[in-house]
């Protein structure tokens, strides 16, 4: 049986983290599980420690790529096998993880990607949302030729090889799409599956208008940069 | 008579004195600061030797001599502020590693008090 780690990266989750653990705990009791407490000012990484999980503090606000990335060094660390990402704000089901970890034990992908756009799922998205994630479809397709859906999903999971490879480099900011075309020009293997997901209980999307706007550029900027990029494929 | 020159020679001279001083009170490292020294010299030459700055706006087609300077210095202040901010981003990524790793082991190390402290 592979060693599994459930990264969650977590900032300011006080009221959701809680169910989010328990929930993953009931899907699998094998699974460990790691909250990664991104400098959060709330009550969130007391929460975790007492739910009897391993909680990493950061001492201040990483963002998002820092704080997971953070779960990938010590995953290599801590020698395994397989990573899984799932958000601290209770969206992911974690019933799907072991759907995502077949893929990976199988050998069929070196990433997979949880989708709420494969198949019936769900979840209803916002406008917003919705016209970036196809704009960002559209452009990975130009990219690279893959077809997935949903490029900022960050419910996946990743295999050894990927793990060591996230753990050097991983981007800071938005690193969901990011990732898709580096893991791409690598030569690993990506799949998305489709999965059910829930609409934020706590807590508000952080983005605006503007900051979609911002969103949409710097990440559009880093996936053409990513192309040009020629590292050697693994 | 007080030109462009004079003004430009007395600015580099205390430019070069609150350097040194910096230096001093460990404000600037060493070797950051023998870049604007060198920099403030090249700037009392060209205060000094005002034809190298004439023959060159004549070399550039720039009619106005001293435009020569705000030229070259602007110039000079795009590429350092570029160099700046590639150097920010390298210490970004390393700040980030460190603290990545010392939150790691200080998860690590209260783990061990922990154990030790049940034994």
């Amino acid at each position: 049986m592979s060693k599994v780690l459930i990264i969650i990266p977590a900032y300011n989750e006080e009221r959701s983290i809680e169910n989010v653990i328990r929930e993953v705990k009931s899907a699998n009791s094998n699974y460990d599980i790691l909250v990664i407490n991104d400098g959060s000012s709330d009550n969130t990484s007391k929460i975790a420690k007492t739910c009897g999980v391993k909680v990493i503090d950061l001492p201040f606000n990483l963002g998002i790529g820092g704080a997971v990335q953070t779960g990938f060094i010590y995953a290599k660390n801590e020698y395994y096998d397989i990573a899984v990402q799932l958000d601290g704000d209770g969206q992911h089901d974690s019933r799907f993880i072991k759907d995502l970890i077949v893929l990976i034990e199988n050998q069929e992908a070196d990433m997979v990607i949880g989708s709420r756009f494969k198949g019936n799922t769900n979840y209803k998205i916002p406008i917003l949302r919705k016209i970036g994630m196809i704009f960002f479809s559209k452009f990975i397709k130009i990219l690279t030729g893959l077809d997935i859906k949903d490029t900022t999903s960050g419910f996946r999971a990743v295999n050894r090889r990927v793990i060591e490879y996230f753990s050097e480099r991983y981007p800071l900011d938005y690193p969901e799409v990011d990732v898709i075309v580096r893991l791409y020009k690598k030569g690993f293997k990506i799949k998305e599956i489709p999965v059910y997901m829930n609409a934020r209980k706590y807590g508000r999307s952080s983005i605006t208008p503007l900051k979609a706007i911002y969103y949409m550029v710097k990440v559009s900027f880093a996936l053409f940069i990513n192309y040009l990029r020629s590292e050697k494929l693994v | 008579m007080v030109t462009v020159y004079t003004i430009s020679i007395i600015f580099t001279v205390i430019l070069l004195l609150i350097i040194i001083e910096l230096v001093k009170r460990n404000y600037l490292k060493e070797k950051y600061s023998l870049f604007w020294i060198f920099f403030g010299i090249l700037l009392i030459l060209f205060a000094l030797f005002p034809q190298f700055t004439y023959r060159l706006s004549i070399a550039l087609g720039i009619k106005y001599p001293p435009a020569v300077l705000f030229f070259l210095g602007l110039l000079f202040l795009i590429v350092y502020n570029l160099h700046l901010t590639v150097m920010l981003s390298q210490q970004l990524e390393r700040l980030t590693r460190v603290i990545q790793e010392i939150s790691i082991l200080k998860e690590f190390y209260k783990e061990m008090k922990e154990k030790r402290r049940k034994e």
